[in-house]
């Protein structure tokens, strides 16, 4: 409206100034809207004015690089310290420019003997050896079906070893491996009592010591209360039900019913029953040597290292085709020592080259390093001793990087699009197309908007409920916690024995009902279990990205369903009418006359949505954020095929917001973690804001340029 | 739209697939039907699963209640609230003095830690010349104490010394001197600079001296001298005296308090021990039933026969904590009269120069009025207390909505009250919203009537763009700047009217209630447009030709007339911010107490449920706890909602 002037206007006989009141009320009202402005720019300000210059000093690295935690400390000043290249780069990129005191930094190569082998089928390694091999081979994972306890296995014995061992041991040593006994061994008898005691039944005080000795023997008591962790040494009430005579060993005896002793039970009447203990003693002398599976477990309880599992056995190889792989010098003469039952063909020996840096430290110096590469420059200098540390303290987070947290929030929002935009639309299209006024669109537009307005953690609730512990699942192994386990078919593949020991599966083999195995299985302290069905298992995803991405599309779906509907109802009702009228079904004419003209509203509805759920902390604190994750979400899956589809979205991914709120309010604040903060949040803000930026312009974009 | 049958239609072609006497058209009307109702799906289950998930609460927290009651421990809280009353009457009296010396000391008072705090900053950044110069030191003082040192090596040894120490006085010096007042963590440092160059040139000495200097000396004796100045004020030693009283009873309390808690943990382990007794012997049993190994089930029978079955007797148990009752008594009267006379003691509030000391003593004067009341009444409830009584579920239930206490994880007893959660949660909305209403409102009237098209086009993008940031981003703005802006300010004199001022802590309430209401103003400036927009233009046009002006027009005629939708407005706001979480949790200071001024930190009802729920088990008492607080908030949020729809339809009728 034009501004009217009052001495043209009639009416008006006095000219007046504006009032006072009305220049307050003026400059109220624009100081308010100016102020608004004013705050966000001064919050944008602070954050672009801190982070910025982060951004600058670490260049592309802070978005390409996984969160890393520095460590500082203090390195005394030293010559001839090496590391691997790698790792010196490292070094210098999370220091300040020139502030370190190197000098001498010269590169060399550095030459490690390896042994290269192909390893055959029907081998059979120990556990422990099995997993170095799998470390130092990147790619080679050995998915087993066998173990095998009765192949011998192998040990080293450093240096002369002495042994003890009771009869019952001594003749098993005996009679499995009587090769390793030498000529000289001694024997020697201790007479140990055995008691036979009777208590009478009462109520008496009970040490802790007391009550652990009596634990194994047959006598019938009941603790008033347990003992608390915290309070070893109290003393706590028990009732002996009835009068009862046991017979214990003296060490039980001496511990149960010492009389000197607080908290001991008292004896109505003992009797000892004499026995003697004989003892036999040998030496061990240094060597290798080779025997079955229950001797070593015998001598390693004596103090023998070894790295194989004694009570389930050695893994037998089940590859189809030799493989090759590699490892250094030493682990592989160990590996051979000890594992009598292994074969391999094409040995090899090579040197592996490594770019190594040799630096010399003119001062004391504090360096901010990174674990691993701490790790690397400890290893590399433990021979030489030439690294030495004063001072150490760990700040986590404190080197930046956000590529995990970014990865996460992008698999997040586009898992959370898929679903919101597939079901926003279809409602979005019924709503606008098919449904016609009455209880159930009001029914529906009404729960859309009461949706709205429900908070966002109460999303996060819901998910966790629903998505994280109840949603179905088609699995084999259910899990023992499952709300409801229906079985299937009686179809399903074996798990892999590997698989089963990792995951805490327990394998059931007779006929039982499904409670019966579960409580089997509880009994047991299996987490999964597994008998032969496939059931449909009410169990949930677990906290992974799926649920994640899923309680976020419920979140975001009033949004999206809105603004579907109001660009669905701008295009004009023509454009249907003339493809009705050439006689094109409904489906046709909506999927080629309307979906095709709402789309440009569309992808401004799911830019507003991205921008919400980018956003969002609340909803996937416990339905998909994983405070700390080393691996990028695909370098975890081990699985093949679908299976591994699967397992990729059975996944707790890092997500920036909730990487920011983790590095902002839950680790210990220091000067080295607050500049990396500050990096963080202002990536986050710069893609949050361009999304939104993005979407107002689409907005009003269209909306200029569509006219009907 | 009528409903075709495709025979009757000539361009129909194929007959298409048929299911249930379905087609494909009706079919993937369907399917899309289906995709709508998610809405009233996920309506549903959302209250279902709140529902489902908190019902088993109230039962749950009554028989903890009863354990806690059947224990004595309740007994005990009587006893030890009464306690931590007189303890608290204690340590006010102590901070009011040790703030008061503060105050009256000045920029003195701090120097010490200044001092050291300076120091520790020099020492990080000298530390490789101080080694430097120690070794060199320790090679001169070996070579003196050697029987037959050298010259040459002396005189060397003494070379290398005197430049070690110059280096390290050098790089001392440009340590000390780059340093300022604004690099200190603690803002509370007076800001005059009366004692900065000494303080420099102090540390220098001292570090190559390695002894106090005398400027230290002379600061300490100075404040010494200051301090028993300020003590011989005659009201300062009123106070003193009234600690003294204040403090006298409460190691007798506490001696007390301690010997019948003993009992009451020894009963409660007991107590829980045999409710518990039946769920293992059941566990136990299912074992038995499905083992096939004869050693295994031999154990397992000897396991369920030592499983406790008699209840304890609690009227034996509880006995010392009846017999206790003239303990108390003695102690209880012991605590009124020290307190009656160190009340007369405590001096007038005016006579403190210091405001937070002033507000100690405030409270000192408001726990006078309380504690005679509160002995009392502890002790009728003592003496009246039974065991027995069994816990009735309406308590259990006022306990959860009226309780003032919210206490998790205790090795004494979980206490689940709500009220401090709610109350923190609303005060951070009103106040939030109280900021907001100026800003957004008039910001819409500005931007809708008053303001250059061109102003309107940048400026409501602009606000929509704000609605945008992620609260993320403003709860860390609120932890690393807001924070200790407001905290710096707010020591300013002349803040010092604004109740509350000066904040002691960075996060407060008011804090997050300042992000909040800048979150909460798109909402309610957006809603506000709208309400101006749906303003008839006849009113305006009405209004105009009767010869007002703009504003007289937009204040007299448009407010009025749009006043629901600006109510309606506000109160979905208010809904927005009770809901908000991220804020709330890392800006609010997460201290669980009914706030008693806007500037105390809280807790709140969203940021429990994020704080904790990831902790607990599923089907504890704590879960329930936790989604019982979600359930009220979401009836909270749901009626504010409604209510606002309601107003919001009324009004665009009417219009």
């Amino acid at each position: 409206m034009a501004k009217q002037k009052s001495s043209n206007n009639p009416f008006c006989k006095k000219q007046r100034g504006t009032p006072t009141n009305e220049i307050f009320q003026y400059g109220f009202f624009s100081f308010a809207t100016y102020c608004i402005l004013l705050c966000a720019l001064v919050i944008f300000g602070k954050i672009i004015w801190e982070g910025t210059p982060v951004l600058l000093r670490k260049g592309s690295d802070f978005i390409t690089t996984k969160p890393q935690t520095l460590s500082v400390v203090e390195a005394v000043e030293s010559e001839g310290i090496e590391i691997p290249t790698e790792n010196f780069d490292n070094i210098l990129g999370s220091n300040d420019d020139d502030a370190l005191p190197f000098a001498n930094i010269e590169e060399f190569q550095k030459a490690f003997a390896f042994k290269r082998f192909s390893l055959l089928p029907g081998s059979v390694i120990g556990e422990g050896y099995l997993k170095n091999i799998e470390q130092q081979n990147e790619g080679f994972f050995l998915i087993y079906t066998e173990r095998n306890t009765e192949n011998p296995v192998g040990f080293t014995v450093e240096s002369d070893k002495s042994i003890s061992l009771k009869t019952p041991e001594f003749e098993q040593l005996q009679s499995l491996a009587p090769d390793l006994l030498p000529d000289e061994i001694s024997t020697r008898e201790i007479q140990l009592n055995d008691h036979k005691v009777t208590i009478a039944k009462g109520e008496y005080a009970m040490s802790k010591t007391a009550h652990d000795a009596l634990v194994p023997t047959q006598l019938i008591f009941q603790m008033r209360q347990g003992f608390p962790d915290d309070e070893p040494d109290k003393i706590c009430q028990s009732v002996v039900p009835e009068t009862q005579t046991i017979t214990i060993d003296s060490t039980t005896y001496f511990a149960a019913f010492d009389e000197d002793e607080n908290g001991t039970l008292p004896i109505e009447a003992e009797e000892q029953l004499p026995k003697k203990t004989t003892f036999h003693q040998f030496t061990l002398s240094k060597g290798n040597y080779s025997a079955p599976l229950p001797v070593l477990a015998i001598l390693a309880k004596q103090g023998i290292a070894t790295q194989h599992n004694l009570t389930r056995g050695s893994i037998v190889v089940n590859l189809d085709n030799p493989t090759e792989l590699i490892l250094p010098a030493a682990d592989y003469d160990q590996l051979l020592t000890a594992n009598p039952g292994i074969k391999v063909e094409g040995v090899a020996d090579f040197e592996q080259k490594a770019d190594y840096t040799r630096f010399d430290l003119t001062k004391d110096a504090e360096i901010r390093i990174d674990i691993e590469d701490l790790e690397a420059l400890n290893r590399a200098n433990q021979e030489s001793g030439k690294f030495k540390i004063s001072s150490e303290h760990t700040h986590s987070y404190s080197g930046g990087g956000i590529l995990g947290p970014i990865v996460g929030t992008a698999l997040l929002v586009i898992i959370c699009m898929v679903v919101a935009l597939f079901t926003g639309i279809a409602a979005a299209t019924f709503l606008n197309e098919y449904a016609r006024k009455g209880a159930f669109t009001k029914s529906i537009r009404l729960a859309m908007l009461k949706l709205a307005g429900v908070p966002s953690i109460v999303f996060g609730l819901f998910g966790l409920g629903l998505f994280v512990m109840l949603a179905p699942s088609l699995t084999s192994t259910p899990h023992t916690e499952s709300k409801l386990s229906i079985p299937l078919a009686p179809i399903a593949s074996t798990p892999q024995l590997r698989v089963v020991e990792d995951k805490k599966i327990h394998m059931e083999t007779r006929e039982l009902t499904t409670s019966e195995v579960v409580s089997a299985a509880k009994a047991n302290n299996q987490a999964y279990f597994y008998d032969g069905w496939t059931y449909l298992s009410f169990q949930g995803w677990g906290t992974c990205m799926l649920a994640g991405g899923f309680t976020l599309a419920i979140m975001v779906l009033p949004v999206i369903i809105t603004s579907c509907e109001e660009s669905l109802r701008a295009v004009p009702m023509g454009f249907r009418e003339a493809s009705l009228a050439l006689g094109a079904t409904k489906w046709q004419s909506i999927r080629t006359a309307v979906l095709p003209y709402a789309l440009p509203g569309i992808l401004t509805a799911s830019v507003l949505g991205i921008t919400r759920v980018a956003g969002e902390t609340a909803p996937i604190m416990f339905t998909a954020a994983a405070a700390e994750r080393s691996d990028l979400p695909w370098e975890a899956v081990q699985a093949t095929g679908f299976a591994a589809f699967v397992e990729f979205l059975q996944q707790s991914v890092q997500a920036l917001p909730y990487h920011i709120y983790t590095v902002a309010g839950r680790i210990p604040q220091s000067e080295y973690t607050e500049p990396m903060q500050f990096g963080s949040v202002l990536i986050f803000m710069l893609i949050v804001m361009a999304l939104a930026g993005l979407s107002i312009w689409l907005r009003i974009h269209f909306r200029n340029k569509i006219k009907w | 739209m009528k409903k075709k049958k495709p025979k009757n239609n000539p361009f129909y072609s194929g007959s298409g697939f048929r299911i249930l006497g379905i087609g494909k058209q009706e079919a993937i009307k369907y399917f899309f039907g289906g995709n709508a109702t998610v809405a009233i799906i996920v309506m549903a289950l959302i209250i279902g699963f709140l529902i489902y998930h908190s019902a088993n609460f109230f039962p749950q927290y009554r028989s903890s209640l009863e354990l806690y009651r059947k224990s004595g421990q309740e007994f005990v809280d009587y006893a030890d609230e009464q306690l931590t009353a007189q303890k608290e009457l204690k340590s006010l009296s102590t901070q009011a003095r040790a703030y008061e010396i503060k105050e009256r000391l000045g920029a003195l008072y701090d120097v010490a830690s200044v001092h050291s705090d300076f120091k520790a900053q020099v020492l990080a950044e000298i530390s490789s010349e101080r080694k430097n110069y120690k070794r060199v030191k320790s090679r001169l003082d070996n070579l003196k104490s050697s029987e037959s040192p050298s010259a040459d090596d002396l005189e060397e040894a003494e070379d290398d010394y005197q430049t070690a120490r110059e280096s390290l006085r050098d790089a001392a010096q440009i340590a000390v001197n780059n340093l300022d007042y604004s690099d200190l963590s603690d803002s509370l440092w007076a800001t005059d600079n009366k004692y900065l160059d000494q303080i420099r040139n102090s540390i220098v000495e001292n570090l190559l001296t390695g002894e106090k200097t005398n400027f230290l000396k002379e600061i300490e004796t100075e404040e010494k001298k200051m301090t028993e100045q300020v003590d011989s004020l005659e009201f300062i030693q009123n106070l003193v005296q009234a600690n003294q009283k204040f403090s006298q009873p409460i190691p007798a309390f506490e001696r007390y308090v301690s010997s019948i808690s003993k009992v009451a943990s020894q009963n409660k382990a007991q107590a829980v021990n045999f409710v518990t007794a039946k769920a293992r012997k059941e566990a136990l049993e299912a074992k038995l039933a499905i083992s096939s190994n004869e050693e295994e089930k031999e154990r397992t029978r000897l396991e369920i026969k030592r499983i406790l079955g008699t209840e304890p007797d609690y009227a034996k148990l509880n006995e010392p904590i009846y017999s206790s009752l003239d303990d108390y008594r003695k102690v209880a009267e012991d605590a009124m009269g020290n307190n009656k006379e160190a009340f007369a003691l405590v001096p007038d509030v005016d006579e403190f120069q210091s405001k937070i000391a002033r507000r100690k003593i405030d409270h000192i004067s408001e726990i006078e009025e309380t504690i005679d009341d509160l002995i009392t009444t502890k002790r009728e409830q003592m003496e009246s207390w039974d065991h027995s009584v069994a816990y009735p579920i309406t308590q259990a239930i006022t306990g959860f909505f009226f309780g003032t206490k919210w206490i998790t994880n205790s090795s004494w007893q979980d206490i689940y009250g709500i009220l401090p959660l709610l109350t923190g949660s609303v005060a951070v909305a009103i106040i939030a919203v109280l900021i907001a209403i100026p800003f957004s409102v008039g910001g819409a009237i500005y931007v809708n009537r008053l303001a250059t098209p061109a102003e309107q086009h940048i400026i409501k993008p602009f606000i929509e763009f704000i609605g945008a940031i992620p609260s993320i981003v403003l709860a860390f703005f609120g932890v690393v700047g807001l924070g200790t802006i407001i905290q710096e300010y707010s020591q300013s004199p002349w803040l010092s009217w604004i109740p509350g001022f000066p904040v002691e802590g960075r996060l407060t309430i008011l804090n997050a209630g300042l992000l909040l209401a800048l979150m909460s103003v798109p909402t309610i400036f957006t809603l506000c447009e709208d309400a101006l927009n749906n303003v008839p233009k006849a009113y305006k046009e009405a209004s105009l030709a009767l010869g007002a002006t703009k504003l007289q027009t937009v204040t007299k005629v448009i407010l009025p007339s749009c006043a629901s939708g600006i109510i309606a407005a506000v109160l979905l706001g208010f809904g927005r911010i009770i809901g908000e979480t991220m804020v709330v949790l890392l800006v609010m200071g997460g201290r669980i107490a009914i706030p008693k001024s806007v500037t105390d930190p809280a807790h709140s009802m969203t940021g429990i449920l994020a704080q904790e729920i990831g902790e607990v088990d599923e089907g504890s008492l704590h879960w329930g706890a936790l989604f019982m607080v979600g359930l009220v908030l979401f009836v909270i949020a749901l009626t504010l909602n409604y209510i606002s729809q309601r107003i919001l339809k009324k009004f665009t009728q009417h219009g």
